[in-house]
């Protein structure tokens, strides 16, 4: 019942730029369609390798991040074998316990479970996103005087202290998800980019 | 002709958290911000007169993104400088003397007012208070990580020091009573703040 878990995430949602829930605000419409994508660079699942798997959620918060209650559809990379489909899925669900468990206790109700194609090509805020025939994002970062990407450090969920999260803008986020209830197709709202490390023994 | 200055500068404003204009994005809310801005000088020297610990602060109206300009603005510097102090940091930051001020200022459109009032400036990592005369009375508290460090933003468009932090924070109060200059009055809590670092030169 253990796991160690590296990589990528990203968020792209119909807040602002900036999204307020990195800060454990309300989003700024008062509720969010997200698209999150979790690519695992390096990671096992108890003895299961998942490394260059990505897992898709999809949801709808309906107020404050933290108030839980959201709806989501969970999509496993297409990539996956039997096995390890089997271990995102006991992950993402909560069932290996530790933080990922923290963050599916934020779920009300898993709507759906899918296999899709994602594409997960996203490095220091910039990039493209695909989740199955749901999600297109293209994103790509602010930049300070000198061209570096803007970022933020310590935020609230960070689960690599010190470790910088890419604030950027999506040029397209398409969400057209008729199993959560929303179509969305958005030019210029927010994307972020962090990345993770969950480990549990 | 010349200044070389560095310190903190505050930003507190009426947009969420965080306020997009740091991105160089239009204002939330209304499109419109209100904001105070103050800049502490932890040392520097404009034209050969030292101004190290002075403050030097705005209370604006900014009509839309604000890269375009046409703020209104009420300038105040600190009732601790002397007379010559005061004129060298008017100079410098209504852009007299050229550089990286008079970029600043060049977005200036209208200045309603100039002042010297009393201004506290007792800030530090984005937690503090900042107050100016009777007209401004702010304060705030950083986000922070998990493990309690101050969460910031890093090489956002108007960094002057690259690599230099500014600390992501939540005004609890931010009260602005300037009706008299024609700048509206603010009482709010829970909205935009941010600390930054700034260094300033030109010769």
């Amino acid at each position: 019942m253990a796991y160690t878990l590296e990589g990528r995430l990203l968020e792209v949602c119909n807040c602002n730029i900036a999204c307020p829930c990195w800060l454990g605000e309300d989003p700024d419409p008062g509720f969010c369609y997200s698209a999150e994508g979790y690519r695992v660079d390096n990671g096992i699942v108890d003895a299961v390798d998942v490394a260059g798997l990505t897992v898709g959620v999809l949801s709808h918060i309906p107020g404050n991040i933290l108030a839980g209650n959201h709806r989501i559809m969970l999509i496993v990379d297409d990539n996956a074998s039997p096995e390890q489909e089997q271990a995102l899925v006991d992950l993402f669900t909560g069932k290996k316990g530790g933080p990922v468990a923290e963050l599916s206790e934020l779920w009300g109700e898993v709507v759906a479970i899918e296999r899709g194609r994602i594409l997960f090509d996203v490095n220091k805020g910039k990039g493209h996103l695909e989740i199955g025939a749901y999600v297109e994002a293209d994103l790509a970062p602010y930049l300070g005087p000198t061209g570096e990407p803007t970022v933020w450090i310590n935020t609230p969920f960070t689960s690599v202290p010190g470790n910088p999260a890419y604030v950027a803008k999506a040029s397209l986020y398409r969400h057209d998800n008729p199993k959560l209830g929303f179509n969305l197709n958005l030019k210029d709202h927010n994307a972020i980019q962090g990345d993770f490390r969950f480990e549990h023994n | 002709m010349g200044y070389s200055l560095e310190g903190t500068l505050l930003e507190v404003c009426t947009c969420n958290i965080l306020c997009p204009c740091w991105v160089g994005e239009d204002p939330d809310g209304d499109g419109t911000c209100d904001s105070v801005m103050a800049w502490h000088v932890d040392q520097g020297t404009v034209n050969g007169t030292a101004v190290t610990g002075r403050t030097v602060a705005v209370v604006t109206h900014i009509p839309g993104n604000v890269l375009k300009g046409n703020w209104k603005v009420a300038l105040f510097v600190d009732d601790k400088a002397s007379d010559q102090q005061n004129q060298a940091l008017l100079d410098a930051w209504t852009g007299k003397l050229g550089g990286p001020l008079a970029d600043t200022a060049s977005l200036i459109g209208e200045v309603v007012a100039v002042e010297r009032v009393p201004i506290t400036y007792d800030l530090s990592e984005g937690k503090g208070t900042l107050r100016i005369g009777t007209i401004a009375d702010t304060e705030m508290e950083p986000y922070r990580g998990p493990t309690g460090v101050v969460t910031t933003l890093n090489e956002s468009i108007f960094t002057t020091i690259p690599g230099a932090p500014a600390w992501v924070a939540k005004a609890s109060k931010y009260v602005r009573k300037s009706s008299q200059y024609g700048l509206k009055d603010i009482d709010l809590k829970g909205h935009n703040a941010i600390q930054g670092n700034f260094r300033f030169e030109h010769n």
